[in-house]
């Protein structure tokens, strides 16, 4: 066989294999996008193992910008010197006046504790963690930070700076940890206007602004307002300051959070002892999780049964709610 | 005559060779590290994409379709976006630029960037879509397209590290 014929065969050959390799990634690549959705376990896994080989380059890769912006940092305080003394001055006299008045209703509230028998939150445990490195983009909002479970970092605790809350821990690794932000897509987080105690969920949108939803119809919220954890879904404790309201107008309601994305070099973590949604999801869990929802949902349909049966003061039986007659 | 390489020589050129896809490689991890520029982490520049593209014109050999899938699938689970979806994108990249590479190989910076702003474009478009798709909602596409634009705004830097590095490429060792 002539040299050149071979070589014409080699080439069609790999450009058959080419085709069908290019083929065959792309389907590949749309079966990883099913396989996110559908298994978030394994997916979240595989995320751990990657962030957590990555982490030592990250690091690496993350102190350049760290220390440039640490120069600029110490250039822009020295140039404001002056100036931020006699502020910090101004906010030592204020807290002065704070601490003796936090002194004075400390005792008080626990005096009224103690007349109560008030059951108080549960005691935290908290500690502080370098951030390296912010996954940055329009399609996630998160940090990394440089700690995992060997530090006894645990999934789903709370993330906050000096200013607020800023996310909660999504991911653990053995290194490294992953902190979903409050303004990433998928934040969800109970809340509550300070002074009027409106309820609403804090929904990320991967905006500065996260928004308020499912506020309730006639519930009067302003530029202004502060907006805090309200502890509901056991994600949060409650009182944990998140932002202000930033505008409000008739279909959206934007909260400028406390926390600053842009500076944020350090986060504690706090451990509040609380489940919440983002419990373990490791399989006994989820199995445990699975039952107690069948006991729970067995329960209450034994319980409607019981109260349909049971006649009304006037002798007719108890009319079924919608929810019984949906109810398979 | 055959001349028999030495083991160092071997390293030498094994080095060389992975040169693209350690450039991408690095790009990659660049997208999740902090910078400390004030708005700048919700809409990084898009670098892998600048290296992808460059090294689909220059050295398509030694940066193929599974090179690309690699660094896709590494970025997407390190930088948290749904998985797939840079994956996807630079596939499509790797495969759409490599067969228009005459049209830019020999020509200067200018008309790289110009193609570079075409598929900057594509890719922001294309992602926004996808990830709309995957996510069930609607991220601003303002800040896909602003990471577009600065990616297209850095390209002329990363063209120069990588143009830098290919010389490496053929120098004899």
């Amino acid at each position: 066989m002539k040299p050149s014929a071979v070589s014409g065969r080699w080439q069609t050959a790999r450009m058959v294999f080419q085709r069908f390799a290019f083929a065959a990634l792309v389907v590949a690549a749309f079966a990883l996008m099913l396989l996110g959705k559908a298994d978030t376990i394994l997916v979240e896994r595989a995320r751990t193992l990657v962030v957590d080989a990555m982490a030592p380059v990250i690091r690496a890769l993350s102190q350049p910008a760290g220390a440039i912006s640490e120069i600029a940092e110490n250039v822009r305080d020295l140039a404001n010197l002056r100036a931020e003394n006699a502020r910090l001055r101004e906010d030592n006299e204020q807290l002065l006046r704070w601490r003796d008045m936090a002194r004075r209703l400390e005792a008080e509230n626990a005096e009224l504790q103690g007349l109560t028998d008030y059951v108080p939150l549960p005691d935290s445990r908290s500690f502080t963690i370098r951030v390296m490195g912010d996954t940055g983009g329009a399609f996630a909002h998160g940090v990394l930070i440089a700690a995992g479970s060997q530090a006894n970092v645990r999934k789903g605790m709370a993330a906050l700076s000096g200013d607020g809350l800023v996310g909660r821990v999504a991911q653990v690794g053995h290194r490294a940890s992953r902190v979903v932000l409050i303004t990433d897509i998928t934040s969800r987080v109970p809340v509550v206007i300070e002074n009027t105690r409106t309820r609403a969920i804090l929904a990320g949108n991967n905006t500065e602004k996260p928004r308020l939803i499912y506020v309730p119809a006639g519930a009067r919220v302003s530029p202004g307002d502060r907006v805090v954890t309200s502890g509901h879904a056991g994600a949060f404790p409650p009182g944990i300051p998140v932002g202000v309201v930033s505008s409000v107008d008739d279909t959206v309601i934007r909260v400028q959070p406390f926390m600053d994305r842009d500076r944020l070099e350090i986060v504690r973590l706090v451990d509040y002892g609380l489940s919440g949604i983002l419990g373990s999801l490791d399989e006994e869990s989820r199995a445990a999780q699975a039952e107690a929802l069948k006991a729970a949902r067995e329960k209450g349909k034994a319980q409607r049964l019981k109260d349909s049966q049971q006649p009304n003061a006037d002798g007719t039986p108890q009319p079924q709610t919608p929810a019984d007659a949906a109810e398979p | 005559m055959i001349i028999e390489k030495t083991f160092r020589q071997k390293c030498d050129l094994a080095i060389r060779q992975t040169l693209p896809f350690l450039t991408a490689f690095i790009a990659a991890l660049l997208m999740a590290t902090q910078t400390h520029v004030p708005r700048l982490n919700s809409m990084m520049p898009m670098l892998t994409l600048g290296v992808v593209f460059f090294w689909a014109v220059h050295r398509p050999l030694l940066f193929g379709m599974g090179s690309a899938f690699v660094i896709g699938l590494m970025q997407d689970l390190v930088t948290g976006v749904p998985l797939g979806l840079g994956t996807l994108i630079l596939l499509l990249t790797r495969a759409g630029v490599t067969p228009q590479a005459r049209l830019f190989l020999g020509k200067p910076l200018v008309f790289h960037w110009w193609g570079f702003i075409l598929v900057a474009l594509a890719a922001a478009v294309a992602s926004w879509i996808l990830a709309a798709m995957i996510l069930g909602v609607i991220a601003p596409i303002s800040q896909v397209l602003m990471s577009a634009l600065l990616g297209v705004v850095v390209f002329p830097v990363t063209y120069g590290i990588c143009i830098l590095l290919e010389r490496l490429l053929v120098e004899e060792p």
